[in-house]
């Protein structure tokens, strides 16, 4: 279930966006509201629910966070966006990157 | 028993529904982005089942794909598909030894890379295909055009 979380994310919800992929949780963040939304089977179902809230396409950028390593992931397709310089799906600019891990850590681990 | 392995399959279904609803270069590109997402088994604490799920992921999205896709990159993602069962049922092995784990990773890597490649997604010139993608790739291909 895709969830969109503007703060820290409650077990529940956790839990709900865990069930799609089990292991994983697909995530699409918005640097600049510095909101996600997550647990969607693809990352663009993700990104979609953050352009129906309103974020802009630049802002978003994909992640994949593994609970058990409490691990991040920037690697994504929908992260392949050359109009930005971005021509992998790893984002290749440290600081969009380590801004994606600081918003996903946030909200996903409270951290 | 025969409940879950109802359920389960039906999951399955509609992933495979929904999967194929994605134009094909999205599709390489998925399965792309899944063998490189496989690497993080390599430190996962609960390896191998993780190795086994992450790779029985990308055979799924190989078998789902590999009838539509031209005949050089047919026999690509069938020696890929191999590569993929073979180390399936060598995990064990493979967690075992790190040497094979980094080799595993590496190849996992390439692969990731020539798939995308053959998916025409990160080709510059490519962007202003519009993709039927529901909305990323898309998206960001309008914005880019």
């Amino acid at each position: 279930m895709i969830h969109l979380l503007r703060t820290r994310a409650t077990p529940e919800q956790l839990a709900e966006m865990l069930q799609d992929l089990e292991d994983w949780i697909k995530v699409a963040v918005d640097i600049h509201r510095e909101i996600l939304a997550g647990g969607g089977k693809l990352h663009a179902e993700d990104e979609a629910a953050l352009l129906a809230d309103g974020s802009r396409q630049e802002d978003i950028w994909g992640a994949t966070w593994e609970p058990d390593l409490r691990q991040v992931t920037c690697e994504s397709l929908i992260n392949i966006r050359p109009r930005q310089n971005n021509h992998s799906m790893l984002i290749t600019d440290p600081l969009i990157r380590d801004r994606v891990v600081e918003i996903v850590r946030r909200l996903l681990e409270g951290t | 028993m025969t409940n879950q392995v109802a359920i389960e399959s039906d999951e399955i279904q509609a992933q495979r529904i929904r999967f194929m609803g994605l134009a094909l270069p999205v599709r390489l590109g998925e399965l792309a982005e899944s063998l490189a997402f496989a690497t993080v088994a390599s430190d996962h604490p609960k390896y191998p089942e993780f190795l086994t799920r992450t790779l029985g992921v990308s055979i799924r999205l190989i078998d789902w794909t590999v009838a539509e896709v031209d005949p050089t990159v047919q026999s690509e993602l069938a020696e890929l598909r191999s590569h993929l069962a073979g180390w399936l049922r060598d995990t064990q092995a493979i967690g075992d030894d790190p040497a094979k784990r980094a080799r595993v990773v590496a190849e996992l890597r390439e692969w990731s890379q020539k798939i995308l490649d053959r998916s025409g997604l990160a080709n510059y010139d490519n962007w202003q295909v519009e993709f039927d993608y529901p909305p990323g790739i898309r998206a960001a291909a309008e914005v880019f055009v």
